[in-house]
């Protein structure tokens, strides 16, 4: 059996955020399925390359999610298992929320087939670039809004925390036309308890042009709900203070007393 | 005849020195663009999910996931920590 598989991401912004490895993939390849951010993207996937097929077809209006995953990685296999050097593109990161690229890619290798996946810009690199928060200052707590609202975790109000896709709680269909307040709502108490109602957070929302700004609003998470966001919002909830220094764990690292006044420094900033 | 929002936003994301200038001097390009009123009023306004409808009305076909269909995680329904 012959053939390849590569998996790309676009990035979140046309055009620009396509790494040059990954546009080589595209152009490159026998065929390329793409799964991307709107029509314009489309279309300039099938300028790229014009073996091009969508794998949105696999979404339809009350089909649920995952089955339509299920399909999208049988479609991928599919063309793998014909021999063909294919290329798969899906929005922002293609291991980010992407279940289909990582299945596929594990299929793939089953079969013996080269598989790779290339590294891409996810809303969250987008989130660290205009919103300001470094990891690195205070580390950084990631979930996907659903989940963690669903299997609770001990998380940490000292620690940055990120949701992802708060504009799509508890959606389980492949297409939906409107958001829902109420999962804002849901989503509102389930923090107020930990950090309190007039805790600030961030509503993000990554643009995917360009020439058109990110939407960044700074609410009190009593008035989340009241909030219009798009599916693909993120929020991040500051932390409410820094964590505190171990001394005794600083003695034994010899970690400088002023990195922890600089991580301090930094979260006020 | 107008240009095509799609056409537009393909051109000028696939030149970085056409997109730094619409930071710039925003109207100057959208007037010398063939957009329509439309397609110009939503560029102004930042307004995305007004901009991806356009493009869907007028591409005719839903060529890409759109704007709610995004990949979204949830738990199995069957996953055996949740039992």
């Amino acid at each position: 059996m012959a053939g390849s598989l590569t998996i790309v991401g676009t990035g979140i912004q046309l055009a620009v955020h396509l790494t040059p490895e990954a546009r080589f993939h595209i152009e490159h390849a026998e065929e390329v399925l793409y799964l991307v951010a709107d029509a314009a993207a489309g279309k300039w996937m099938e300028r790229l390359n014009p073996s091009c097929s969508s794998l949105h077809v696999f979404y339809e209006p009350g089909k649920d999610r995952r089955s339509g995953y299920e399909e999208m990685v049988e479609a991928i296999l599919s063309r793998v298992r014909a021999g063909v050097d294919l290329c798969v593109v899906f929005y922002g990161h293609p291991g980010v929320f992407v279940y289909p690229s990582h299945e596929a890619i594990r299929q793939s290798r089953a079969l013996g087939v080269p598989s790779r996946m290339l590294p891409a810009i996810s809303a969250e690199d987008c989130l660290f670039a205009e919103v300001g928060l470094d990891p690195g200052i205070q580390g950084c707590q990631s979930y996907e809004a659903t989940d963690f609202m669903v299997r609770p975790r001990n998380f940490d109000t000292s620690t940055p925390l990120i949701l992802w896709q708060v504009g799509a709680i508890g959606e389980t269909e492949a297409l939906f036309s409107f958001t829902t307040r109420n999962g804002l709502r849901i989503l509102a108490e389930f923090l107020e308890p930990h950090y309190g109602s007039d805790h600030e957070v961030v509503v993000y929302e990554a643009s995917e042009y360009p020439i058109v700004n990110s939407r960044i609003r700074f609410v009190h998470l009593a008035d989340l709900p009241q909030v219009e966001v798009r599916t693909l919002a993120t929020l991040y909830v500051p932390s409410l203070a820094a964590p505190s220094v171990c001394l005794d764990m600083v003695e034994r690292v010899r970690v400088s007393q002023t990195h922890g006044e600089y991580a301090d420094k930094d979260r006020h900033a | 005849m107008a240009q095509e929002l799609a056409d537009f936003l393909i051109e000028v994301s696939n030149n970085p020195a056409q997109a730094e200038a619409f930071r710039v001097h925003p109207d100057r390009i959208l007037d010398e663009s063939r957009l329509d009123e439309e397609a110009r009023n939503l560029i102004k306004s930042g307004d995305i999910q007004g901009i991806q409808e356009k493009i869907e009305r007028s591409e005719g076909v839903h060529s890409a996931t759109g704007r709610s269909a995004i990949s979204i995680v949830l738990p199995k329904p069957q996953d055996p920590e949740n039992e």
